[in-house]
């Protein structure tokens, strides 16, 4: 199994006061495909107090929310970029808060099956070209493209 | 003469980030002739685990509670993010050959 975006899961521009409104914000389409349980929002959110995850890259911070498998039916990876920056504490220090525009709230249904799926992934935020180029675009579509154009097809 | 490590790869759900690096490692180390095992955990469960007895060494990337560990604690955000990777492969190389010189 590959990494794949989808349309619906991609918000470009997205209007958020917070990390929180915008996770239930992301969620809404999850929960409607039925492709993560009903507390999952909550879960996200929860999760933030003990191990927040904020992520500083070279050229830009990123929010990349997620929670237990358990609430997860199916492996998905959503996107967005956010009009105005949020508050996220930092994962590799709690203490630290970080402004994010960017967010990739991941969900994954079996993390030990979908190892490749994690570190395809992780690749993408170590591009940093591909990161600005992403919080540029306004259309889901174009980030759709410029995404999957450049995940690399790990072959098994 | 085997070069086997085993690993715990610690972050906050003891999945995403901890199962992205556990395989990066072993990827890399596996190329260099180690054979890794790695196991993911919470950092709530990194006590009980290493005391266990079985773990050569700690990688995390959500912080660890304050303990003794007694094996070498590695932090692996660098892997993640891209910034400071090549100083953790340094220590991280340097810290695995320290392991099997010393299980020799």
């Amino acid at each position: 199994m590959n990494l794949k975006f989808e349309q619906q899961f991609i918000y470009p521009n997205l209007d958020a006061e917070s990390y929180a409104e915008a996770i239930r914000k992301m969620s809404k389409n999850l929960l409607k495909a039925g492709f993560v349980s009903p507390e999952y929002p909550d879960q996200v959110i929860a999760r933030e107090k003990d191990f927040p995850t904020g992520l500083v890259l070279a050229n830009m911070n990123i929010g990349i929310p997620h929670t237990e498998a358990e609430f997860v039916s199916q492996t998905v990876v959503s996107v967005a970029t956010l009009n105005k920056p949020v508050k996220v504490h930092s994962m590799i220090d709690p203490d630290e808060t970080l402004q994010v525009s960017m967010m990739f709230m991941i969900a994954v249904s079996d993390p030990k099956g979908q190892v490749k799926i994690l570190r395809e992934l992780m690749r993408l935020f170590q591009n940093q070209d591909l990161m600005q180029k992403v919080m540029a675009e306004n259309s889901a579509n174009e980030i759709y493209q410029l995404l999957t154009a450049n995940t690399v097809k790990e072959t098994e | 003469m085997s070069k086997n490590i085993n690993l715990l790869a610690v972050c906050g759900s003891g999945t995403v980030t901890s199962s992205m690096i556990a395989g990066e490692i072993q990827d890399e180390l596996g190329d260099e002739g180690y054979s890794v095992r790695a196991t993911e955990a919470r950092p709530t469960e990194a006590k009980q685990l290493i005391d266990g007895g079985k773990f050569d060494l700690i990688v995390y990337t959500s912080p660890l509670p304050k303990a003794e560990y007694g094996v070498p604690v590695i932090n692996g955000t660098g892997l993640l993010t891209g910034i400071g990777e090549d100083e953790f492969w340094d220590e991280l190389k340097k810290t695995v050959a320290k392991i099997i010189d010393g299980n020799k």
